[in-house]
C-alpha cells in the first residue's frame, strides 16, 4: 500500500517538475525562436514574443498533464527543446550573441 | 495522467488552485483594494482639507510655487497635482537634489491659506495595493517571481477550469442551496463564469506586467547578458518623445505659472491633472503637463515645454507617432489591468469583478475541503491534510479581511508623531493575519470548526461596522459631516465599511442558524 502511494507521489512529482521546469525552459526557447522569426524590428519582436511566452507555457503545462506517462512527457519535452534549439541556432544571425 | 484528458485536467485544476490558493487570494484582495487606492489614502489622511472647488488652477500653481520656493529651493524637480478627477487634494511633490539624498517628498496644500497641511505618515492605499505584486518583507525581485508563478497557476486553473466544465453555461444557471458540496460548486461557478473575461484579462496582463523579470531568457536570447543592452531594450520599449537630454549645465528656469496662459489657450481652464518642472536649474529643464481626462483607456494628452525658453517641445495631440502592434498590445493589456481610465461606475465594476475573483478562489478552497470531508465521513477516516486545509481556510478567507481592517484601525490608533508609523500600520496587518491563521489550530481542541468560522466572521463584522465610529472619534471627520459637506470619498469609504460589516455579520448569523439545527 505504502509503496504504491510512494510511487504515485513520485510520478506526480516527476510530472509536475516536467511541467513547471521543463515547460519554463521550452516556453523561453519557443518565445526566443519566434522573436527571431517575426518579421518586425527587434524591439517589437522581442516585446511580442515575451507577451506570447505565457501562452506557450500554459499549452506546454496542459500537454504535460495530458500525456499517458511522465516518461512520455519528459521525452516529448526533450525532443521539443532540441528542435527549437536547433531552429534557434539556424535562425540566429552569426555572431549575434 | 490516468483516465481521460478531462479527468487529468480536473486533477490539475484542483491542485494548481489549492497549492497557491492562499497567496492568490491575498493578491486578488489587495489588488482589488487598489482600484480605490486614492480613496483609501484620502480616508487614511483625515487631516486633508476639504476640497474647495472655487479656486482656479492658475492660483493653485502660484500658491504651490511660493510654498516650494520656501520648502524645497534646491530640489531637482517640482510637481503640482491638482484636486481634480481622482486626486482629492492639491499636493506638491519634489525630489531633493542628489547632494541632499535625492528623495521624493510631498505636502498637501490648504488652498484657503496657501500653506501646507501636516498630514499623518501613512502607507495608505498605495502600500496596500503594491503588496499584490511586491508582497512584503522580501526582496522585490523574489516577489516578482513568486507573484508571476501564482499568476501562472491562476491562468492554468482558469483554462483547465473552462475545459473541466463542459456544460459551462448550463451550470452557470444552476444553484442548489443547502446541499453542501453542490452549493459550494454552484457558487464557485457563478463567481468564475460570469466574470471569466475579467479573470483571464487580469491574470494574463498581470503576467505581462512582470514579464521583464519572469521571462529573462527571451531578452537574453536576443540581446545577450550585457546589462547595458538589456537597459537599451527596456528604454526603447518605454521610449518617450519630446524630453530634452539630461544636463548638469546650470541654466535659469522659468516658473510654471508663466506657462499657464499658453496651456489654457490650448486646453481651456482647469483641465490639468498635474504640472511638473524636471531638471530645475539645468539646461535640460523641461515642464511636463498632463490633462486630467484619459483618451480611451490610455494616458490623456500631454504637453512638454522647454524649461528655460518656454518653447513647446511636444504636443501629444499633434504628434501621432504610430505605435507598433506589439507595443500597442502591451499598452492595452497593462492599461486594462490598471484601469486608471475607469470612471466611477466602471471602477466599481472593476472592484466587484476583483472581489468575485477572490470569491472564486475562496469557494474553490472551500469546495476542496467539503468534498474530502464528505468522503472522509463515508469511509470514517480523515487525513491530516484535510484538517490542515479546513483550519487554515478560516484564517485565510476571513482572517485576511480582518487583517486589512486592522491596517485601517492602526491608521487611527498609532500615535501621529511616532517615527516610522507607516511601518507599524503594515506590521499590524501582518501580525493580525498571522494570529488569525494560527489561532484556529491553537483553539482546535476547545472550539469546533463551525465555532471558529462564526468567531472570525463576528470579529470581522465588528471591526468593519465600528470603523465609521472609530473615524468619528479619532479625527475631525465623520460620516454625517462628510455627507453634509459632499465629501463623497470619505463618506463612501465609511459606507463601504458598513456594507462589509453587514455582509460578515450576515455570514455569521447564517452559519449560526444553520449549525444550530
Amino acid at each position: 500500500m505504502n509503496n504504491i502511494k510512494l510511487q504515485m507521489g513520485l510520478r506526480i512529482l516527476s510530472r509536475s517538475m516536467a511541467a513547471i521546469v521543463g515547460g519554463y525552459v521550452l516556453s523561453n526557447l519557443l518565445a526566443t525562436l519566434i522573436s527571431y522569426l517575426l518579421p518586425m524590428p527587434k524591439v517589437d519582436s522581442v516585446l511580442l514574443s515575451l507577451q506570447l511566452s505565457f501562452l506557450f507555457y500554459c499549452m506546454v503545462i496542459i500537454w504535460v498533464f495530458g500525456t499517458k506517462t511522465a516518461g512520455k512527457a519528459w521525452l516529448g519535452l526533450l525532443i521539443a527543446c532540441v528542435i527549437s534549439s536547433v531552429g534557434l541556432y539556424l535562425a540566429m544571425p552569426e555572431g549575434s550573441l | 495522467m490516468n483516465g481521460t484528458f478531462r479527468q487529468s485536467m480536473n486533477w490539475l485544476h484542483t491542485w494548481s488552485g489549492l497549492l497557491l490558493g492562499s497567496l492568490l487570494y491575498f493578491i486578488f484582495i489587495t489588488g482589488t483594494a487598489g482600484y480605490f487606492d486614492k480613496e483609501i489614502t484620502h480616508w487614511m489622511q483625515p487631516e486633508r482639507p476639504i476640497i474647495n472647488e472655487g479656486i482656479d488652477q492658475r492660483s493653485i500653481v502660484k500658491m504651490a510655487e511660493q510654498h516650494l520656493n520656501i520648502t524645497a529651493p534646491n530640489a531637482q524637480s517640482w510637481w503640482v497635482v491638482f484636486p481634480i478627477a481622482r486626486s482629492y487634494s492639491a499636493v506638491t511633490w519634489w525630489q531633493e537634489s542628489d547632494e541632499e539624498g535625492g528623495k521624493w517628498k510631498s505636502n498637501t496644500l490648504d488652498l484657503q491659506t496657501g500653506t501646507p497641511v501636516i498630514t499623518r505618515e501613512t502607507g495608505g492605499g498605495k502600500t496596500l495595493y503594491a503588496m499584490h505584486y511586491v508582497l512584503h518583507y522580501i526582496p522585490k525581485n523574489l516577489a516578482y517571481w513568486i507573484t508571476s508563478l501564482c499568476a501562472m497557476f491562476m491562468f492554468i486553473a482558469l483554462i483547465t477550469g473552462v475545459i473541466v466544465h463542459k456544460k459551462i453555461f448550463k451550470e452557470f444557471f444552476t444553484f442548489r442551496p443547502n446541499k453542501k458540496q453542490r452549493s459550494w460548486l454552484d457558487i464557485h461557478n457563478v463567481f468564475s463564469v460570469l466574470p471569466i473575461p475579467f479573470h483571464l484579462m487580469i491574470t494574463y496582463s498581470g503576467l505581462v506586467f512582470l514579464m521583464f523579470s519572469s521571462m529573462p531568457g527571451v531578452i537574453v536570447g536576443s540581446y545577450g547578458t550585457d546589462k547595458e543592452k538589456y537597459n537599451e531594450f527596456v528604454e526603447s520599449v518605454f521610449q518617450k518623445s519630446g524630453h530634452p537630454e539630461h544636463s548638469h549645465e546650470p541654466a535659469n528656469t522659468l516658473s510654471m505659472l508663466s506657462l499657464m496662459p499658453d496651456i489654457e489657450s490650448r486646453w481651456g481652464e482647469n483641465t490639468l491633472y498635474e504640472i511638473g518642472l524636471e531638471g530645475r536649474g539645468t539646461a535640460g529643464a523641461h515642464v511636463q503637463v498632463k490633462h486630467h481626462e484619459y483618451s480611451g483607456i490610455s494616458q490623456g494628452e500631454e504637453l512638454i515645454y522647454h524649461g528655460s525658453t518656454g518653447e513647446l517641445l511636444f504636443d501629444s495631440m499633434k504628434e501621432s507617432h504610430p505605435q507598433s502592434a506589439s507595443k500597442k498590445l502591451y499598452t492595452v493589456l497593462t492599461d486594462l489591468h490598471e484601469g486608471n481610465f475607469a470612471s466611477v461606475a466602471l471602477r466599481w465594476l472593476y472592484f466587484i469583478s476583483g472581489l468575485m475573483g477572490a470569491g472564486m478562489i475562496a469557494t474553490g478552497m472551500m469546495l476542496w475541503a467539503t468534498k474530502r470531508r464528505e468522503k472522509a465521513q463515508r469511509i470514517g477516516t480523515e487525513s491530516a491534510g484535510l484538517k490542515l486545509v479546513e483550519y487554515s481556510n478560516v484564517g485565510i478567507i476571513v482572517g485576511l479581511p480582518i487583517a486589512i481592517a486592522a491596517y485601517f484601525w492602526a491608521n487611527r490608533i498609532v500615535p501621529i508623531d511616532i517615527e516610522n508609523r507607516e511601518v507599524l500600520e503594515i506590521n499590524s496587518l501582518f501580525i493580525t493575519w498571522f494570529l488569525m491563521l494560527i489561532s484556529p489550530f491553537i483553539l482546535a481542541k476547545k472550539i469546533t470548526i463551525q465555532g471558529l468560522w462564526i468567531k472570525q466572521l463576528l470579529l470581522a463584522s465588528a471591526l468593519y461596522l465600528l470603523m465609521p465610529i472609530l473615524n468619528a472619534l479619532t479625527s475631525d471627520k465623520n460620516l454625517v459631516s462628510a455627507l453634509l459637506q459632499g465629501d463623497w470619498v470619505m463618506a463612501g469609504f465609511d459606507l463601504t465599511m458598513i456594507l462589509f460589516g453587514l455582509m460578515f455579520g450576515y455570514g455569521a448569523q447564517h452559519l449560526m442558524k444553520k449549525w444550530k439545527k
